[in-house]
């Protein structure tokens, strides 16, 4: 798991956008809530498969409307949630 | 003939049947109608054969609403008139845009999009826009890609590039040698004078800069001088009817539009060629295309939203691998000495995989724009609603021949701002799930700031002054553009379009011209 959060992106631009995910999402303000909408509780922990995990969450996001505008760029709602778990970690 | 009007006798009288007032691509197009009929034709044009400052600066207008860009040279005021410089991207307009839209208050178009498709069809020709093609057989002669996008929310848009036609120098010629039709230069009408019964015009009073002046006296007259100019002109001629002609229900100068230009700068993240390879300009010998998206009609139906197209510019990058080698090469080819060899040769080593690419697709697609780099610029125009509030007016100001300058109140409404978020919204989406390329929408889109009107660009598409409408209660001119109540004025130009959808205009003022054209021929038994 600590593998997987270091992977996350830590930059001012992922930041701004995981704070501003959380400004619209008070309720997911929170990591263990927050890592729950990640991660499948059923799945091996390993990280090629977290990582497989979260590529088909963002192929559905794409594919079923999950995208919002954060900071202005379009943004899945996966990738959203991912920096704003970098942001509370 | 081709006469200037500082070599005519000062207050001649000038007697023809027809009398078109501006040589652009509306009136040229008129007067081309008539050639060798047995009408006499008066051919009026403000400017002369070139630019000139002080003809120019009769454009000049008094802002008191959002700003126009450039409202002195984004107009051409000599023979050929603005297709002196317009960069001939052609399409008619999408048939949604004639309908009469809930949502759009004002919309709908008293003529059908079937009853202008054979002049269309003829403008086409005047354009020298070759032969019609819809837009899969464009697809089909270009072997172009399918789009990706989601059709029912994106679909295709295709415009076609004229040369483009320079309406002033390409029908020059046929004009001075016609033995009916008279161009008069330097000819700028201060005066459409009605009759004292104020139901028709008897003649109209020209005058040069240097103050040369004459009348001219028609049994029909053509107003062809721009979405702006033509509003102006009835409103100047004010001493049978003091608000103007054809301004009895207070229309002429209202709903006046533009098409709202906005830009984002787009990242492809994946393959950069990827949307480039559908959306993009395609040439061949004969023809020049762009090939673009709209929203469709379904989502401007369901999201209330007007309509919007939008085309991607790759600019070139400067620091470009491709760049740096093309620099060189140019460079060995013409002679001349490598300049910024060192920074050139750093720029095609450290892209050289870019520079690989580039080169193969050029020979691969060789009649595609193949300069690639990661950032592509996308470039929407929405359509403006209708809004009576949004006008033209006369200004105290005054201009070289003591005339009352326009007074333009440019403004716009909430729908107006939402169709081009929404559709930006829409189209960023798209692009994000199915080209992997995202952008960035600008601050003003997300938040409450009241002075986002001045975000928008301007385009010089000046449109809705003189509107067609069945009922004189909604419009100022009818069906066959003849202001209402008076019976031989008659209107061309984009200041008729209801509705302006998002293409650029001049095919669809040439279709209307030549529509006008029919229309008076048959009046005056022309065959």
């Amino acid at each position: 798991m600590r593998e997987f959060l270091r992977a996350l992106p830590e930059n001012p631009a992922s930041k701004k956008l995981g704070q501003a995910y959380l400004a619209q999402h008070p309720a997911e303000n929170d990591f263990d809530r927050l890592l729950a909408t990640i991660l499948d509780p059923y799945a091996p922990a390993s990280s090629s498969s977290l990582r497989a995990s979260i590529s088909a969450r963002l192929q559905e996001d794409l594919m079923n409307d999950k995208v919002l505008f954060l900071d202005g760029w379009p943004i899945t709602v996966t990738e959203a949630r991912l920096c704003a778990l970098r942001l509370l970690s | 003939m081709i006469r200037n009007l500082n070599d005519i006798p000062d207050d001649q009288l000038i007697e023809c049947d027809l009398c078109i007032i501006g040589a652009g691509a509306a009136g040229i197009s008129i007067a081309n109608e008539f050639l060798n009929t047995p009408l006499r034709v008066c051919l009026l044009e403000s400017g002369d054969m070139g630019l000139n400052i002080n003809t120019q600066q009769l454009y000049d207008v008094e802002n008191v609403g959002v700003p126009l860009d450039d409202s002195i040279l984004s107009r051409l005021r000599f023979f050929g008139g603005t297709t002196n410089h317009w960069d001939g991207r052609c399409a008619p307009l999408n048939p949604i845009d004639f309908e009469k839209r809930d949502w759009v208050p004002n919309s709908g178009w008293p003529i059908s999009l079937q009853e202008l498709s054979p002049y269309y069809k003829r403008a086409w020709k005047n354009c020298d826009l070759g032969i019609f093609a819809a837009t899969d057989d464009v697809f089909t002669q270009f072997r172009i890609p399918a789009s990706k996008f989601d059709a029912s929310e994106l679909e295709n848009q295709v415009w076609k590039f004229s040369a483009p036609t320079r309406f002033g120098p390409k029908y020059k010629d046929t004009l001075s040698t016609a033995d009916n039709i008279d161009v008069i230069l330097n000819a700028n009408v201060t005066r459409i004078q009605a009759t004292p019964e104020g139901n028709s015009i008897s003649h109209v009073n020209i005058s040069s800069l240097e103050k040369r002046q004459a009348r001219v006296k028609a049994r029909r007259f053509v107003l062809s001088c721009g979405g702006i100019e033509n509003a102006r002109m009835l409103l100047l001629s004010d001493n049978v009817h003091p608000n103007g002609l054809g301004n009895r229900n207070d229309l002429v100068g209202r709903y006046f539009m533009e098409h709202l230009r906005s830009k984002a700068t787009v990242v492809h993240f994946g393959d950069p060629y990827d949307l480039k390879k559908t959306f993009n300009t395609y040439q061949s010998r004969k023809d020049s295309y762009v090939l673009g998206i709209r929203t469709s009609d379904q989502v401007q139906r369901e999201s209330k939203l007007l309509n919007a197209g939008a085309i991607y510019y790759y600019e070139g990058n400067n620091q470009s691998a491709t760049h740096s080698a093309s620099a060189i090469a140019s460079n060995i080819l013409n002679g001349e000495p490598l300049k910024d060899l060192d920074q050139n040769a750093v720029n095609v080593i450290r892209d050289i995989d870019e520079l690989i690419m580039n080169t193969r697709r050029r020979f691969l697609r060789p009649e595609s724009n193949t300069l690639i780099n990661n950032i592509s610029v996308l470039s929407m125009d929405t359509e403006q609603a209708p809004n009576p509030d949004s006008r033209i007016m006369l200004s105290d100001e005054t201009d070289g021949l003591g005339l009352r300058r326009s007074k333009v109140d440019w403004r716009m409404l909430d729908i107006d701002k939402q169709t081009t978020v929404e559709s930006q919204q829409l189209i960023a989406k798209q692009l994000t799930r199915h080209y992997h390329s995202r952008f960035r929408m600008k601050d003003w889109m997300e938040n409450n700031r009241s002075d986002w009107a001045h975000n928008f660009r301007d385009v010089a598409h000046h449109m809705g002054t003189t509107r067609m409408s069945d009922s004189p209660s909604q419009g100022v001119v009818d069906r066959d553009c003849k202001i209402h109540d008076i019976e031989n004025l008659y209107i061309a130009g984009s200041s008729v379009f209801p509705t302006s959808g998002h293409v650029n205009p001049t095919l669809t003022i040439v279709a209307l011209a030549l529509r006008l054209a029919d229309h008076i021929k048959d009046r005056e038994q022309v065959a």
